[in-house]
């Protein structure tokens, strides 16, 4: 009789929940989800170029996301204005430019035309239409 | 005495059969009962290159404290040409206690890669999560 009362009271210590601390799984609980954005498909507005000596300060407005929040950087662009050719950016208005402005220095005598294009990551907007006619002197 | 053995068994069974249920472990046979846990959470701002919190919320259905002991998520592919590969969730490192009938926050540092393709845009990854707690 004992040796059953002892039986039943170690198997209600083990087995009934809330005693001792043993750790249980309890499978999938629970959903959610990770939404991602995209760049309005809005070209932006020209921008526009001021030149001091051989540094062209190029500012532009910000360009949004589909949510309407804007967007981390832009790609600026550097045309020759005569022959439409694509330039190489020079510092610091090459790769990324995560503000909406940025000064292009030691630019090289001649008339140039610039565009920016939103950027995230390697999203890319629409690129803006040229500036106005940038000319910089010897 | 024999008689006493059939009841002492049939009390040990029946004893299996409650704490089986209460226990909620996945799979096994028994009566359906609520997970202890249940996380929800989620995001909608991502973009390549990107790092932010994925805010998550923690509830808990039982009358007793309890200690987090691991919160897992598990992504899926948002569209085809834009897999979860993209997308980098962090690991729940912290101690967590939740209150009896109570809930608690939590944020993992979630990434998309600077390398998400343009499929990517726009897109939903479904998240899966797997929490596991021990009577505080």
């Amino acid at each position: 009789m004992k040796g059953i009362c002892l039986l039943l009271s170690v198997g209600a210590a083990l087995l009934l929940p809330g005693h001792g601390d043993a750790a249980w799984s309890v499978g999938r609980t629970g959903s959610g989800k990770i939404g991602s954005k995209t760049i309005s498909t809005a070209a932006p507005a020209a921008p526009a170029g001021a030149v001091s000596s051989h540094d062209v300060t190029v500012t532009w407005t910000a360009s949004h996301f589909a949510d309407g929040t804007n967007v981390p950087s832009y790609i600026v662009k550097r045309y020759d204005a005569i022959t439409n050719a694509l330039q190489t950016t020079l510092s610091a208005c090459s790769g990324n430019v995560g503000a909406t402005s940025c000064v292009e220095h030691a630019v090289p005598t001649g008339t140039w035309k610039y565009t920016v294009t939103p950027a995230a990551g390697i999203w890319r907007g629409t690129e803006s239409a040229k500036s106005a006619n940038v000319v910089v002197l010897i | 005495m024999r008689l006493l053995s059939a009841v002492a068994a049939l009390a040990l069974a029946a004893l299996l059969v409650v704490a089986l249920a209460q226990s909620g472990a996945p799979g096994k046979a028994g009566p359906r009962v609520r997970p202890a846990l249940r996380v929800t959470g989620g995001l909608r701002s991502l973009y390549p290159g990107v790092r932010k919190r994925l805010p998550l919320v923690v509830w808990s259905n039982r009358g007793f404290r309890i200690r987090v002991v691991s919160l897992t998520v598990r992504v899926g592919n948002a569209r085809r040409g834009c897999g979860r590969k993209y997308l980098r969730v962090g690991r729940f490192r912290r101690r967590l206690v939740v209150a009896p009938h109570g809930f608690r926050t939590v944020d993992l540092p979630v990434t998309m890669l600077p390398g998400a393709p343009d499929a990517c845009k726009r897109a939903t990854f479904p998240l899966r999560f797997t929490v596991r707690g021990r009577k505080a």
